[in-house]
């Protein structure tokens, strides 16, 4: 279908005035860098397998309530009849049996399993979630302030150094556990959609840093190039050039850093669960699990094993694919 | 291939795990350590409060003991000490005016430590009381101890400067809970407070405008222990304090360690009941609860001669239980802290709501929460069995998992809305609550409180929850020390309340004064007939459990035994095999 | 020759100063472009040469207003362009085109030639009657490429028909006026005969006139009507081409022709040997600017500017105080070495 470059020149120069042309006949379709790069990704053994493995838990995630359902346990059901006096699970291995797969939590009794469905929806949306958001705002910031220079660089830079130079966990520390009393009264729930938007947010103040420069460095070198000066000299205005010129150019950069933001999410709302500001009880959370846990190491094992093998298998498969990404994007082929 | 590696080596780590919990749990037997019924006794014969103090079988002296805790004990000096860990630490550097015999089995004995006896009612009207100081008492340097240095340091515990200690004293010598505003410490070192006085250097007065027939038990805290005016460095005390006990403090490294030497000046003869085994004993601070117990638990070098202060956490329970090696090493045992879920009756008004969420409270369940039966203990009194005189009794029995059917009964339909509030460290508790309560009807509003603010923020009269969990160990056995203090609706201030449940009833409150001023050996079966008609008449709060302790040492301590005044090991007659 | 009434584009002391800045003070300027005079009628192509560094690509750049002038004027179809916002450029931008040196560059490697070409079209919202598609193919088979590959990337076409494509999107809006801006310098030798011969086609079946902007004389020479010699920002000799080639009077001028290899001259072509380099256009030499490599130069020379006027009453103008006046080959005086 396609000519090699050399004989597709060869041909033209030779006949300048090529067969005339059906207006209506559809032209041979080339492939995009696009499609190049969807093709040399299809290629790579890994990048497939960590693709099915987060589509699998995507999948499992969203259809928490209908799993639920399906499995006879809710996430907050307690089944303290089946722990021992100390509060641990009576039976094999933490309690697993046919009607509990991954067994019982100690103390409350609470079904691991559906638990931890539950807490990967929790995790990937407010993950995706605060990417989405990141990714956003650094790419608008880092386009403005590529693309115009001058103070508004200066501005923009100004404010990311700042942002950057906050100190992310201190700041975390001190505002969320106060923002819910700024909302909601002395007697009122500070319902758990409030808590995601507030971790969501916190993420969005720090993170949209490392996609704002990434992207300005990005917008600072292709300015300069004579396709720009091209559209510019044609009459086109600032929405034409960051959108319809530059923004194409910048997907690669842009998707990769979004495949990456993905898991630091998944690991950092984990991190501040773990440090008690992230998502309360009862709301079921991965990092909550794996800190309530680990002092059960030596007791039961299981109630450790199954959040931490969950959450380093759902990181490690979107890691391998934002790497495979960045490989299948190699800018030197889009020549 | 990179996959089939990673694979390959997540399947090995998956099956040691696995391996590791192999084994079937088939449930406990529901032992939950000794069982001790309480009991007291103030021994009036002078022979009792004489010293040696008995040997303990299999004793030597010699060695180093130690004592490993995760953050450093807040108090040592003696007027300021009011935790746990300080009250069973101060009697190694400090002795107090009287203090009580204890093996550990519940049976307490209250003797004169530095005085001759408990103290004698001069009037028979427990306003008045005297007590005679033994000859032969010294201070780590030699000096002798007279009633002028006792009264010196009860003076002191007036300095608001010197803030910590329990007020028993200073409040009923000024006759006002805001004891600091009626006599001035730092401007009258030289003076005593009202009430105080030392007739002769061997008689230590006490006047009192009401009448106060715990005395004698009141005077075993520590801020009776003796201090001379010119060994008093104010704040710096804390660091340093000035022993007239069998150790004296020879080095305090904050945050890393405590290190206690004899006191050569100490007279066995004169104490009824310490003892110095160990020539050396040392706090190790820095270690947490799991990392203390495992380092006690493989027993290895210094860690034999020690003891893990913060106890067997309940994640490790199920390890130590099962261990029959541990058995020996092991120290279990009820303590006087209670835990209730106090209900604010100043909001929830309605008696059948209290009453029903007595009868709806699954106790089993929240035992199992909060760490299962090696950590507490269901109870359904308003005051722990260590209390002298406790009867065992239900003012709604639900049985241990609760009776949700009855309460919704009580309810008639009701859907009350209850905002709990709960410390921010324990999360898990709220929610074992909310699920039990919902069941019975109700509706359960979560909120969560730093866990350094909750005791102020309950304190407060105009707080805005309506139930949260309280705890509460009396600082002596007795019902003077919990009733009145939790039930006493006089004493409702605008902060700092002990009455957490706002409640105030005439008629209740009349008891109180009737009971204390009976003399101390006849009140606690009154008390205990009030503690039943509280729960009846008033149902205040739904009580909970009793907090168990369960303790590990090294293989070579001994003499560790759980304190039956408070509940934590005491280390009196601690010592090493040689 | 149209009369000099009728020309298309007027240029007049055009100046492009960049400021040198140190911190923020400003610290001299690079004088690139330092008064330029010159004009273009309907139709006709004036080839602007000089050495790089010389400022012809910043001429051209604010030509289309891609760069802002620093003094001077430039009037398109009569009406002053200047300094001219972008809304009234808008009808401009129709009117004059600009074609870029680098093919690889010059093309957004994300979108498929069809929506190149027609970029133009779109960014001022024209419809061509047929629909722009119609427009597109129409515009691919002018340039000499398969209007079928319309759904084609960049990538996957060689140098020369990429600088077709940027052509073609330069035709789009149907200007009267093309700068070429070193069209055919990154093309190998072969291709740049095919582009320039397009060129030439085109200019003559649509009558456009273009600015064209080389180093390369012997491409200029195929190409153009009228060439401009410049030098460190100044046009030092304009003319028809003939007059140019044959009888070039500045020595600037001599010494570039004498530097075109000739494969059809045998033995040595008596080449102009320039020694030293250019100078600095931070700090121009005073006088005339040529003269520190200039073997005729004199003290008149430092200190008297030379006026780019007619020298021998005829069109051609040159901006020296000794100009040659014999045909090229011809050397009137010895060739002297110029210590910098």
């Amino acid at each position: 279908m396609s000519l090699s470059p050399v004989e597709g020149a060869a041909r033209a120069e030779m006949e300048p005035a090529a067969d005339p042309v059906k207006p209506d006949e559809q032209g041979i379709v080339g492939r995009s860098p696009g499609q190049l790069a969807w093709a040399r990704l299809r290629r790579d053994r890994t990048a497939m397998v960590s693709g099915v493995v987060l589509v699998l838990f995507v999948v499992l995630a969203l259809a928490a309530p209908l799993i639920a359902k399906l499995y006879g346990v809710g996430p907050n059901e307690q089944f303290q009849q089946l722990l021992d006096g100390n509060g641990m699970p009576l039976g094999y291995v933490g309690g697993i049996t046919g009607d509990h797969w991954f067994g019982l939590e100690p103390r409350l009794g609470r079904d691991i399993f559906i638990r931890m469905i539950y807490g990967m929806r929790t995790s990937l949306f407010i993950a995706f979630a605060a990417a989405l958001v990141t990714t956003a705002i650094g790419v608008a910031a880092g386009i403005l302030a590529g693309f115009l220079g001058g103070i508004v660089d200066t501005v923009i830079s100004w404010i990311t150094d700042v942002a950057l130079a906050l100190p992310f966990l201190i700041f975390a520390l001190a505002v969320v556990p106060t923002v819910g009393l700024r909302f909601y009264g002395p007697r009122e729930e500070v319902p758990p959609a409030f808590q995601v938007i507030v971790l969501i947010g916190i993420f969005a103040a720090f993170g949209w840093t490392s996609t704002a420069r990434l992207v300005r460095g990005q917008v600072i070198s292709l300015r300069e190039r004579e396709f720009v000066e091209a559209a510019r000299a044609s009459g086109a205005g600032l929405g034409h050039m960051l959108f319809r010129q530059l923004l194409p150019n910048l997907w690669a950069p842009i998707l990769v850093a979004f495949s990456l933001a993905v898991p630091s999410y998944i690991t950092g709302e984990a991190a501040l669960s773990f440090l008690g500001i992230g998502i309360l009880e009862p709301t079921a959370d991965f990092g909550r699990m794996i800190f309530q846990s680990i002092p059960y190491l030596q007791t039961d094992p299981a109630y450790v094993f199954f959040p931490g093998v969950t959450i380093f298998i759902l990181v490690l498969a979107f890691n391998l694919l934002g790497d495979a990404l960045r490989d299948a994007l190699d800018p030197k082929s889009s020549r | 291939m990179r996959l089939k590696r990673a694979a390959a080596t997540g399947g090995a780590l998956a099956l040691l795990v696995v391996m590791g919990a192999c084994s079937e749990n088939k449930g406990t037997d529901g032992d939950s350590g000794e069982n001790r019924v309480q009991s007291g006794s103030i021994a009036t014969d002078p022979k009792d409060s004489m010293g040696p103090a008995a040997e303990v079988a299999g004793a030597a002296k010699g060695g180093t003991f130690r004592v490993i805790r995760e953050t450093k004990i807040s108090h040592l000096d003696p007027q300021r000490v009011y935790s746990f860990a300080g009250l069973m630490n101060a009697p190694l550097y400090s002795r107090f005016l009287t203090t009580f015999k204890d093996d550990g089995s519940g049976k307490v004995t209250l003797v004169g430590d530095l005085a001759e006896t408990p103290g004698t009612d001069v009037n028979k009207d427990c306003k008045v009381w005297e007590f005679k100081i033994k000859d032969g008492v010294k201070f780590e340097d030699g000096s002798a101890i007279t009633s002028k240095e006792i009264a010196y340091g009860i003076a002191r515990s007036f300095d608001p400067d010197l803030t910590g200690g329990p007020t028993y004293l200073q409040e009923w010598l000024a006759n006002d809970p805001q004891y600091d505003t009626k006599w001035n410490f730092k401007a009258n070192k030289t003076a005593l407070p009202p009430g105080l006085t030392t007739p002769d250097a061997k008689t230590l007065k006490f006047e009192f405008a009401k009448p106060h027939c715990d005395l004698p038990f009141a005077a075993s805290l520590p801020y009776t222990a003796p201090l001379k005016a010119d060994k008093d460095t104010g704040v710096n005390l804390d660091n340093r304090p000035f022993s007239s006990g069998p150790y004296k403090i020879t080095k305090n490294t904050a945050g890393v360690e405590l290190v206690m030497e004899r006191n050569e000046n100490w007279d066995p003869k004169t104490d009824p009941v310490r003892h110095a085994y160990p020539d050396k004993i040392v706090w190790n601070y820095g270690p947490d609860a799991e990392a203390g117990a495992n380092r006690v638990i493989s027993d290895n070098g210094d860690d034999q001669a020690a003891l893990a202060w913060n106890g067997v956490p309940s994640a490790l329970v199920a390890r130590v239980t099962g261990d029959a090696s541990l058995k020996d090493r092991s120290v279990r045992g009820q303590t006087p802290s209670l835990w209730r879920l106090t209900i604010n009756t100043q909001r929830v008004t309605d008696l059948s709501v209290r009453q029903a969420l007595n009868y709806a409270i699954d106790r089993d369940g929240f035992v199992k929460a909060y760490g299962g039966e090696a950590s507490a203990k269901a109870v359904t009194t308003l005051m722990p069995p260590s209390t002298i005189g406790w009867e065992s009794y239900d003012a709604y029995p639900a049985g241990p998992s609760g009776n949700v059917e009855k309460a919704k009964e009580l309810l008639a339909g009701k859907t009350p809305e209850l905002v709990l509030g709960i410390s921010d460290d324990s999360p898990e508790l709220a929610t074992q609550l909310k699920t039990n309560l919902e069941k019975a009807g109700f509706k359960i509003t979560v909120k969560t409180i730093p866990t350094d603010a909750k005791l102020d923020e309950v304190g407060k009269k105009n707080n805005p929850y309506d139930l949260w969990t309280d705890q509460w160990a009396a600082d002596w056995p007795s019902g003077a020390a919990i009733l009145p203090v939790l039930f006493d609706g006089r004493s409702i201030k605008a902060e700092n309340n002990s009455n957490t449940s706002y409640v105030n009833s005439d008629e209740i409150n009349k008891e109180f004064d009737r009971i204390l001023a009976m003399p101390a050996g006849d009140q606690g079966k009154e008390w205990a007939k009030l503690d039943k008609r509280i729960m009846t008449e008033l149902a205040p709060a739904v009580p909970l459990f009793v907090e168990q302790g369960y303790y590990l040492h090294g293989s070579k301590v001994g003499g560790i035994y759980l304190s039956s005044i408070f509940g934590y090991p005491a280390l009196t007659n601690a010592y090493v095999k040689q | 020759m149209s009369t000099e009434t009728e020309s298309l584009l007027r240029v007049r002391g055009l100046t492009k100063h960049f400021p040198v800045r140190e911190g923020f003070r400003a610290r001299g300027a690079v004088r690139a472009v330092d008064g330029l005079d010159f004009d273009v009628r309907p139709g006709e192509t004036l080839g602007l040469v000089g050495e790089s560094g010389c400022g012809k690509t910043t001429t051209g750049r604010m030509l289309v207003r891609l760069l802002e002038p620093t003094s001077g004027t430039i009037e398109f179809a009569g009406r002053d362009i200047t300094h001219a916002r972008r809304g009234a450029l808008r009808p401009l931008r129709q009117d004059l085109q600009i074609i870029f040196q680098d093919p690889y560059a010059s093309l957004n490697p994300r979108h498929t030639v069809g929506r190149i070409v027609a970029m133009p079209l779109q960014v001022n919202g024209i419809n061509p009657p047929g629909g722009i598609r119609k427009r597109v193919q129409e515009l691919l088979e002018l340039v000499g490429l398969n209007p079928e590959h319309y759904n084609r990337y960049p990538h996957e076409f060689s140098g020369g028909q990429r600088q077709r494509i940027g052509i073609a999107r330069a035709l789009a809006l149907r200007p009267k006026l093309i700068v070429a801006d070193e069209p055919v310098s990154a093309l190998d030798v072969s291709i740049q005969a095919q582009v320039i011969n397009l060129l030439r086609d085109l200019q003559r079946d649509l009558d456009l006139a273009f600015v064209f902007i080389a180093h390369d004389l012997a491409v200029v020479r195929h190409f153009c009507h009228r060439v401009a010699v410049m030098y460190l920002g100044k046009i030092v000799e304009i003319g028809d081409r003939d007059d140019i080639y044959q009888r070039p009077q500045h020595p600037y001028t001599r010494a570039l022709l004498s530097a075109i290899p000739d494969v059809t001259a045998l033995g040595p072509a008596g080449r102009i040997r320039l020694t030293g380099d250019v100078p600095t256009p931070l700090n121009p030499p005073s006088g005339c600017r040529f003269r520190t490599r200039c073997w005729k130069a004199q003290e008149r020379c430092a200190t008297e500017e030379p006026a780019l006027v007619p020298r021998d009453g005829g069109a051609q103008l040159a901006a020296c105080h000794y100009p040659e006046n014999g045909p090229i080959g011809v050397v009137t005086s010895e060739p002297v070495e110029v210590s910098q």
